[in-house]
């Protein structure tokens, strides 16, 4: 789990090469999440995170074969999570992508990806602070 | 030491007093001390106006031709069933398109519409994703205007402006369920030009983007000091963020959901209706669709246990002229629905819910900085 805070009411965390790295750059480099043998790596797709704004998210997975369950987010100093159930979408090649997401307050968010692997099922979590 | 901080550090204080020639004093000015991370949240409620909310769905809103049908339309009573009932009948534009009255439909305050296109949910419980829907279902709505295809025809075979109008946005009318979706999109192109005026809190946000602390220094103390809480300690940015004060999503701020006839379910109920209703987003309407963007928040919606209760988290602006306050209009003044925040009863929320309210304890004078504050969010000019 990492934790990156975010100046600025903008948060763009996960790492940024998702789109760039060919398609079977395994394993990925840091700082990818990684749980077990799975690592994860995420990054906005289109404008910045901001509260209240819907947004989606690409992904890469490894290794390419990994399945993305589901993705979620909650603010655990507030007990809540999303008003909205994001959908996944397999684009190949390990990579994914998430849409349905929504940040309806400022503060700490936890991302969560929940995904199978050869050993079961994994989650990886990721930080996001919206100011 | 720069002038932002001498300012903030002397905290200038006129020196007005009272005096023959001057019939009120004007409130005490100057700066406060601004943190950061006050000044980055300050900033978030802002810039106004906001760019203008397009809506794919609505092929008419934009269109000048719409916009002054949708005004006359507003104030028809010819389009209710009784003949005695418009749009503009709750929805008074004297009073900023609301009507003064704690409520008048299913227990619930007439809310204000100015700036409703900036919403992503409508009404109270968010039972519409668009504002033609939000203007089709009271149009449709039987202890509303309870308009019908046949009626809407006859209307506008009774005037022939209208008529003429409806023409040249869509073609020939016909009395079938789309004249009232035409109608309720050309209602919806004029609500969305209905946009609050700037404020003097507005000023002062621009002044503290700008480094203009004289300009800054205009803004009332007290109004400063209520909107450091606003940011600070009691939170409210939570819920209401953004330029229009208001994160657009449901809360449960302990306010009694118990009407005359029940329970008032609010989003619970809202998603329900929204979810099984032809005319939202995902509906085979034609156009309904046409919005990707906004179609993937109606896709994606998640009706939970906690929606029991909540109502959507308003806006702040033009409330001086708006009140009656909060979703039953229960709260007369701006000091009543500060002082419910500060002596919230807990227990009254969901067991499950969110830990953001807590009672914020105020004291008199703090209430009265909040409720300076809020008068801010109001334009001084006179009503339209």
């Amino acid at each position: 789990m990492r934790r990156l805070a975010i100046a600025a009411g903008v948060a763009v965390t996960g790492w940024a090469l998702a789109q760039a790295l060919p398609a079977l750059a395994c394993p990925l480099p840091a700082p990818a999440l990684q749980q077990g043998a799975v690592q994860a790596a995420w990054q906005v797709d289109g404008a910045a995170i901001a509260v209240a704004r819907p947004f989606a998210i690409t992904l890469r997975l490894c290794p390419a074969d990994a399945l993305l369950l589901r993705v979620d987010a909650t603010m655990p100093a507030h007990r809540h999570g999303m008003n909205y159930r994001p959908s996944v979408q397999a684009l190949g090649d390990g990579r994914w992508r998430a849409e349905g997401l929504l940040f309806h307050m400022p503060g700490q968010w936890q991302l969560r990806l929940e995904v199978r692997g050869e050993n079961g099922v994994v989650q990886l979590l990721d930080e996001v602070v919206l100011r | 030491m720069n002038a932002w901080r001498a300012l903030a550090l002397a905290c200038v204080l006129w020196p007005w007093g009272p005096g023959p020639a001057r019939a009120a004093a004007p409130p005490a000015t100057g700066l406060l001390a601004i943190s950061a991370d006050e000044q980055a949240r300050i900033l978030a409620h802002g810039p106004w106006p906001p760019p203008p909310a397009g809506d794919a769905a609505n092929p008419v809103q934009g269109r000048s031709d719409a916009v002054a049908l949708g005004r006359a339309l507003f104030a028809e009573r010819g389009l209710s069933a009784s003949g005695r009932q418009a749009c503009a009948s709750c929805h008074d534009p004297a009073r900023d398109f609301q009507d003064g009255r704690r409520f008048t439909r299913h227990g619930r305050n007439t809310p204000g519409l100015l700036d409703v296109a900036q919403q992503r949910w409508f009404a109270w419980d968010g039972a519409q994703d668009s504002l033609w829907a939000a203007s089709l279902a009271p149009m449709t709505a039987a202890e509303e205007l309870a308009a019908t295809p046949a009626g809407a025809l006859a209307l506008l075979q009774r005037k022939p402006a209208l008529a003429a109008g409806y023409r040249r946005l869509f073609g020939a009318p016909v009395a079938d369920a789309a004249l009232l979706v035409n109608l309720a999109r050309v209602l919806a192109a004029y609500q969305a030009t209905l946009a609050s005026p700037r404020t003097a809190f507005d000023d002062f946000r621009d002044a503290l983007a700008s480094g203009d602390a004289a300009a800054a220094a205009r803004y009332p103390l007290a109004a400063q000091r209520g909107l450091q809480f606003f940011v600070g300690t009691g939170r409210c940015f939570f819920c209401h963020s953004g330029a229009r004060f208001s994160n657009g999503e449901f809360a449960d701020i302990g306010r009694p959901f118990f009407t005359a006839g029940g329970a008032d379910p609010g989003r619970w109920g809202g998603l329900a209706q929204l979810l099984a209703s032809p005319y939202n987003r995902l509906g085979s309407v034609p156009g309904a669709a046409a919005d990707v963007q906004r179609n993937a928040v109606t896709r994606h919606v998640l009706q939970q246990p906690k929606n029991f209760g909540e109502f959507r988290v308003p806006g702040l602006r033009g409330l001086v002229t708006t009140a009656p306050y909060f979703h039953d209009g229960s709260a007369a003044t701006l000091a009543e629905v500060v002082r419910h925040y500060s002596e919230i009863d807990t227990r009254r929320l969901h067991v499950d819910g969110e830990r953001i309210l807590q009672p914020l304890r105020l004291a008199p004078d703090q209430v009265d900085d909040l409720v300076a504050f809020l008068r801010t969010l109001s334009s001084p000019a006179p009503r339209r």
